[in-house]
C-alpha cells in the first residue's frame, strides 16, 4: 500500500520530481563517468607495458626516461652506445633485450626503430602480447609497421607508401622523401602509445639518415636511444638495476617500468583528486536539491499527512512513506544516470577513438559500481531520515496547533 | 455504557497549564446517542475533538472511549484504536488527490491493519456506502482530484464509515458550504450512519442542532464544570 501511495504521489508531483531526478541523475552520471574514466585511464596508464623488467637509457631523470622510451614524450638526453647495450644483453641474468631508437616522426606520430623481437617480447595490460590486425613484422629497410591509431587516423592500409620526417614535431621541414616506406603490418589496438607509433628496423633508421650500418658490413647501429630488458628471473631485477646504475663504462640508468608508472600516476593524483572533488561537489549540490524539495513538499503535504495520521497511520508509517519516496526518486535518478553514463561513454569512446585513437572501454556493471550504487542509496536515505522522522512526528501537531489558534 | 467518558480533563498548548484551553471536570455521552456540541470559534471545540481522537495527550484527566482509557494507550496502540473505532469527518481531512476514489476509501481498512478478509469484505460495503451517498460505482476508479467538492466530501464520509466505527466524530464539515448544501450534506451524513453509532458533532453554527438527540454548549460545560443535565437539552 505504501509503495502504491509513494508511486502515485511522485507521479502526481511529476514535474518537480522529474526536475530533481534529472538534476540528481546528472550528478550521479558525472560521478560515475569520473570514476569510470579515472579507473580506465589508470588501468590503461599502468598497463602501458608489462613483462619488461627494466628500461635502460642514458643517465637522466627516471620520469624522463620513462616518458621518452614508452610514451615518446620528450627526448633522451643522450644515446646509449651499442657496446653498452651488448654488454648488458650478454649478462647471464638477461633473457632478452630489445633496442629502441627514436627521433623521427610521421605527421605527428613518433617513429620507433627497433628489432623484430619487439613484437614478440612487448607486453601490455595483463601480459597481453601484441597482435597483428594485418601483415607481419618488417623484413627490409623499406618496411614499416603501423600502430592501429596511425593506420586508422591516416587511412593507411597494407601496401600504402609513406615518407618519414626528421625530428619529432608535428611539422617538419626535413622529409626523408628519398626513402619511402611501405606498410607491411598493422597492429591491433592496445590502448597504449604503441597504437600511435610507426615501427621500422634499426638499419632503416640509419639508412634514412644517410649512413646505413649494413652497407659497411656492420650488423648493428653505433648507438640507440634506450633498451627494454627481460630477465630470466625477477629476483635479479634490483641487483641488475644497481649494477647498471653503477656501471663505469657509461653513464646509464635502469628503471623498473611498473614502479615508475605507479610513481608517475601518484604524481598525477591531483588530477584524480580534482576530478573526484568536482564529482563530489556536484553530488552534494544535487543531494541538497533533493533535501530542499523534500522540505518544501513536506510543508505542502501537511494536510495529506494529517489525513493519514487520523486514519491510523503512525509516525513510523509516515516515516516509511517518505523514505520510500526518497528511495524511488534516488533509484530513478540512478537508472537515468546509468543510462546516461552507458550511452555517454559509448559515444565519448567512439569519438575519442576516432579523434585521438584512444580507446575508452564502455561502462561495465561490476562489484565496485554496485557497491557505489548501494552506498549512494544508503546515503540518500540517511540524509532524508532526520527530515522524514521530524515530519512524521511533528507535522500533524503543527497543523493542529495552527488550526486551533 | 458511556461511549465517551471524560473525567477531570485539562489541556493547554502552553507549557504553563495554569490557563488551560480545556478544563472539563466530567462529561459522558452514552453509546448510540447523537450529540451536537456547539461553541464560538476558538473556544476549544476542535482541540477537544483531537483529544478524543488521541492525536494529542491531555496534561491531566482521563478520556474513556468505548470503555478504553485512551490516555493510557501507547501511541501505536492508540493509532490502531482510532483507526478501528473512530470515524472522523472533517472539512480539513482531504482526500489524497492522486489516489482513486476506491483507493482513498480503502486506506481506512488498510491503515487499520484489518485482515485481508476484512479488507475484501469492506470493498462490498464501500459500493453500498457510495450508493447511499448518491455516488455511482463508476466513480470508483476516478482520481479524487477530478471530483467536485461535494463529491469529495461524500467520499470522505464513506472513508470515515468504511470500518463501521462505533464512534463518529464530526468537525464542522459544512462551514465552507452554503445553507442548502450544508443541510443536504448533514441529512446525507446522518442517514448513512448505522442506527447504533454514537455521533459527536462540533460546530459554531447551531442550525443543525435539531438533527441530533442532544445539544451541548462547550462554554457552559467548561464554565460550570457541571454535569451533563445542565448543559444538554432534548432535541426538538
Amino acid at each position: 500500500m505504501l509503495w502504491r501511495i509513494a508511486r502515485k504521489s511522485l507521479w502526481h508531483r511529476r514535474v518537480t520530481v522529474g526536475l530533481i531526478i534529472a538534476a540528481m541523475a546528472l550528478a550521479f552520471a558525472v560521478q560515475m563517468a569520473v570514476q569510470h574514466i579515472r579507473k580506465d585511464v589508470q588501468q590503461t596508464f599502468q598497463g602501458t607495458v608489462s613483462g619488461v623488467d627494466l628500461i635502460v637509457g642514458a643517465r637522466t631523470g627516471s620520469t624522463n626516461l620513462l616518458l621518452s622510451s614508452l610514451f615518446g614524450i620528450g627526448s633522451p638526453v643522450r644515446n646509449v652506445s651499442w657496446q653498452a647495450f651488448e654488454h648488458w644483453r650478454e649478462q647471464k641474468q638477461v633473457a632478452w633485450a630489445v633496442p629502441l631508437s627514436m627521433g623521427d616522426s610521421h605527421r605527428g606520430y613518433r617513429v620507433l626503430a627497433t628489432s623484430d623481437e619487439f613484437f614478440s617480447r612487448f607486453r601490455y595490460g595483463q601480459q597481453r602480447p601484441l597482435q597483428w590486425a594485418d601483415g607481419q613484422a618488417f623484413q627490409t629497410n623499406a618496411d614499416v609497421v603501423l600502430g592501429s591509431a596511425v593506420a586508422k587516423q591516416l587511412h593507411y592500409q597494407m601496401g600504402s607508401q609513406l615518407v618519414l620526417s626528421h625530428g619529432q614535431g608535428k611539422t617538419s621541414f626535413t622529409q626523408h622523401s628519398d626513402h619511402p616506406f611501405t606498410v607491411v603490418g598493422i597492429l591491433q589496438p592496445t590502448g597504449t602509445p604503441v597504437d600511435q607509433t610507426l615501427f621500422i628496423n634499426l638499419d632503416a633508421m640509419d639508412t634514412i639518415h644517410g649512413h646505413p650500418h649494413s652497407a659497411g658490413g656492420c650488423t648493428h647501429p653505433t648507438e640507440i636511444s634506450a633498451a627494454l630488458l627481460g630477465l630470466k628471473n625477477r629476483v635479479y631485477t634490483f641487483i641488475l638495476q644497481r649494477q647498471i646504475n653503477d656501471y663505469n663504462g657509461e653513464a646509464l640508468m635502469a628503471i623498473l617500468p611498473g614502479v615508475e608508472l605507479s610513481l608517475l600516476w601518484n604524481n598525477l593524483s591531483w588530477v584524480e583528486n580534482g576530478l573526484r572533488s568536482i564529482g563530489m561537489l556536484v553530488l552534494v549540490s544535487s543531494l541538497l536539491g533533493m533535501v530542499t524539495l523534500l522540505l518544501v513538499n513536506l510543508q505542502q503535504r501537511q494536510g495529506e499527512f494529517a489525513t493519514l495520521r487520523t486514519l491510523g497511520a503512525g509516525p513510523w508509517t509516515l516515516f516509511l512513506l517518505i523514505e520510500i519516496e526518497v528511495l524511488l526518486i534516488t533509484l530513478l535518478a540512478l537508472l537515468l544516470a546509468l543510462l546516461l553514463t552507458f550511452v555517454g561513454t559509448e559515444v565519448a569512446g567512439y569519438w575519442l577513438e576516432q579523434w585521438a585513437g584512444i580507446p575508452l572501454p564502455g561502462m561495465r556493471i561490476d562489484l565496485a559500481l554496485l557497491e557505489w550504487i548501494g552506498g549512494l542509496l544508503l546515503l540518500t536515505l540517511l540524509i532524508a531520515a532526520p527530515l522524514a522522522w521530524r515530519a512524521s512526528r511533528k507535522v500533524l501537531l503543527k497543523q493542529l496547533y495552527s488550526e486551533a489558534h | 455504557m458511556a461511549a465517551i467518558d471524560i473525567q477531570n480533563l485539562k489541556f493547554s498548548y502552553a507549557a504553563d497549564s495554569s490557563q488551560p484551553v480545556l478544563d472539563i471536570p466530567s462529561w459522558q455521552l452514552q453509546a448510540g446517542q447523537r450529540c451536537f456540541l456547539y461553541g464560538r470559534s476558538g473556544s476549544g471545540k476542535s482541540t477537544l475533538l483531537r483529544l478524543l481522537c488521541g492525536l494529542m495527550p491531555p496534561q491531566q484527566g482521563s478520556i474513556r472511549l468505548l470503555g478504553e482509557d485512551i490516555t493510557q494507550l501507547k501511541p501505536a496502540r492508540m493509532d490502531q484504536f482510532r483507526a478501528r473505532n473512530i470515524g472522523l469527518v472533517s472539512q480539513q481531512l482531504h482526500l489524497l488527490p492522486y489516489l482513486s476514489v476506491a483507493e482513498n476509501i480503502q486506506l481506512a481498512p488498510q491503515l487499520a491493519g484489518l485482515s485481508k478478509a476484512a479488507v475484501q469484505a469492506s470493498q462490498e460495503y464501500m459500493v453500498r456506502l457510495l450508493e447511499q451517498l448518491h455516488l455511482g460505482s463508476h466513480l470508483l476508479q476516478q482520481p479524487a482530484q477530478q471530483l467536485s467538492q461535494g463529491q469529495q466530501q461524500r467520499v470522505a464520509i464513506a472513508r470515515a464509515l468504511i470500518n463501521r466505527p462505533p464512534l463518529v466524530l464530526v468537525d464542522e464539515p459544512t462551514s465552507a458550504l452554503d445553507y442548502q448544501s450544508a443541510d443536504a450534506f448533514m441529512h446525507l451524513l446522518l442517514e448513512t450512519l448505522e442506527p447504533d453509532t454514537t455521533v459527536l458533532m462540533i460546530s459554531h453554527d447551531q442550525r443543525h442542532a435539531p438533527l441530533f438527540d442532544q445539544a451541548v454548549s462547550l462554554q457552559q460545560l467548561l464554565a460550570a464544570g457541571t454535569d451533563q443535565s445542565m448543559t444538554t437539552r432534548e432535541a426538538e
